[in-house]
């Protein structure tokens, strides 16, 4: 069973790293329909790539998610994020966070805990120096309790 | 919830210059969705943490927009630059104009 | 047939006073049954959000009791440092108290203190107040094993909860043995089972999104199996929770805990 998932999964691996050489899907990455995230975007193009998005596929509790952001860039003077927004595709207000990032930041990574209402797509965004924005998407897949409580 | 926007920072106290270091901050607050009802039956309303600043002699670092979909009692983790010596600043507010701050001095070596 | 069992364990502990013997014989802590995301919460206290109620704790235990005592006391008046006055106290809880005449809890003692002490209010039971103190004084004993009595006048008290523990209770007609003590490591859901140990509270539970006591988390399974349930700070709670401790016997200290 365990040999079968693994083979399984390397067959997908293969197949993702397929679909990423293809520089037709690359161009089209599939990012959810949020309205607030079109706002942002306004027309500009974000392209798939150099922002890491780090979150459990199966959250815990949809109340405290653990969420990385991790932006691959030098962050010198001219090279820099200066921004990084996250979205959520289902949450009753779909944007979680925008971090404006000053040039003192040393490192473009941040760490926070996130609520999600319910199995949705994430999206961080992350805005560089020259005006490129960069993203990310994933799936995180919420579970109710079993044993409900009175809150 | 805990009163006046208690806050745990956590930072080194000195650092050489040009190293890059962790901040650490946890603040105490619901971040309240406005969906909750109190033992009464009434519902809470919205009240979040709006913003979150952390600047470094003055100068702003960590400009954070923030929403409901921020979980309650927030955490963030981010990392600076050692420049010169000198204070980190925090300063956030919620909806209802509750205003926490906090500060944590650095000492940069060279 | 786990209730004759109980009633026999109870007839032999009254007859003889033989030493009780624990179904789990080695117990696991709550956290073990957790994901690795909740671990390194508990773990790290810069991101632990429990540790906002031990500081605030902290601030509490240096400061006067406004408006009530004549003499504004505060914890630290009498008890000095807790770091070292209540290093350890937390492990042996509940303990009998003679002149209450009954087991306390650590949330019992505060209240205690701040009555016949500090000539004040008693804090109510899950107030943040009651429980940044809670928390605070726990966290004294992070990391060392429970030591819970049951000798002498507590034994009657232990007994109570250990029949407590093995009554069917509520519309789903379970006790807290079914889930804890015959299927714990097995799946309800997406979750597994612990053993129901009692040794990570106060704890910080992503459900509450708060931080809450045991009482509170009792009551959570008596809701959940759909149970009448008792009061925070009531006997039975109080009676179960030394049956719990005597069972967590070894676990550490984990206050603040975090859990799901």
């Amino acid at each position: 069973m365990a040999t079968r998932f693994l083979k399984r999964r390397r067959l997908l691996l293969i197949g993702a790293g397929l679909a990423c050489a293809s520089p037709l899907v690359r161009a089209q990455a599939d990012w959810p329909s949020i309205p607030a995230l079109a706002t942002l975007l306004g027309g500009r193009t974000l392209r798939p790539g150099r922002v890491t998005l780090e979150i459990p596929k199966l959250a815990d509790n949809g109340n405290s998610v653990p969420l990385t952001i991790t932006v691959d860039s030098p962050m010198t003077e001219r090279e820099r994020v200066v921004a990084i927004h996250l979205f959520s595709e289902r949450n009753p207000r779909p944007r979680i966070a925008s971090i404006a990032l000053g040039p003192d930041v040393g490192r473009a990574q941040f760490a926070t805990r996130i609520r999600l209402a319910g199995t949705q797509h994430i999206v961080a965004v992350a805005e560089m120096a020259d005006g490129a924005l960069w993203g990310a998407v994933t799936e995180v897949i919420v579970t109710q309790s079993a044993c409900i409580d009175d809150i | 919830m805990i009163s006046d926007l208690l806050s745990r920072i956590q930072a080194p106290a000195s650092v050489r210059r040009g190293e890059v270091f962790a901040v650490r901050v946890t603040l105490a607050h619901p971040m309240e969705t406005g969906f909750r009802y109190d033992e009464h039956g009434t519902q809470t309303p919205y009240n979040v943490i709006n913003t979150f600043v952390c600047a470094y002699n003055g100068r702003p670092v960590f400009t954070a927009a923030l929403s409901s979909g921020i979980a309650a009692n927030p955490g963030f983790e981010f990392f600076i630059r050692a420049r010169d010596s000198g204070e980190l600043l925090f300063d956030w507010h919620d909806d209802e104009g509750h205003q926490g701050t906090a500060r944590h001095a650095i000492t940069v070596t060279s | 047939m786990i209730r004759h069992l109980a009633l026999l364990t109870l007839a032999l502990g009254a007859c003889t006073s033989v030493a009780p013997i624990r179904n789990i014989a080695e117990p696991r802590s709550g956290v073990t049954f957790t994901s690795n995301d909740i671990r390194k919460l508990q773990n790290d206290d810069a991101a632990n959000p429990g540790m906002l109620w031990v500081e605030q704790g902290k601030a509490l235990w240096r400061a006067g009791v406004e408006g009530a005592g004549v003499d504004n006391k505060s914890c630290a008046s009498c008890h000095g440092d807790a770091e070292q006055a209540m290093r350890g106290v937390a492990a042996r809880y509940p303990v009998y108290d003679a002149a209450a005449g009954n087991i306390l809890n650590l949330e019992g003692r505060i209240n205690q203190c701040r009555v016949h002490r500090q000539h004040a209010e008693p804090l109510r039971y899950e107030s943040e107040g009651l429980l940044a103190l809670t928390s605070y004084v726990a966290h004294q004993s992070r990391g060392m094993p429970i030591q819970a009595s049951i000798d002498g006048p507590a034994r009657p008290h232990f007994e109570a909860g250990q029949a407590h523990y093995v009554t069917r209770q509520g519309q789903l007609n379970l006790s807290c043995a079914h889930c804890h003590e015959r299927n714990w490591g097995k799946m309800l859901l997406a979750e597994p089972i612990s053993q129901g140990q009692s040794n990570g509270f106060p704890a910080y539970r992503l459900e509450w999104q708060g931080l809450g006591s045991l009482h509170r988390r009792l009551r959570a399974c008596q809701f959940g199996i759909r149970a009448e349930r008792s009061a925070a700070g009531s006997q039975e709670l109080l009676d179960l929770e030394l049956y719990l401790a005597w069972r967590a016997n070894g676990l550490p200290v984990e206050a603040p805990g975090v859990r799901r």
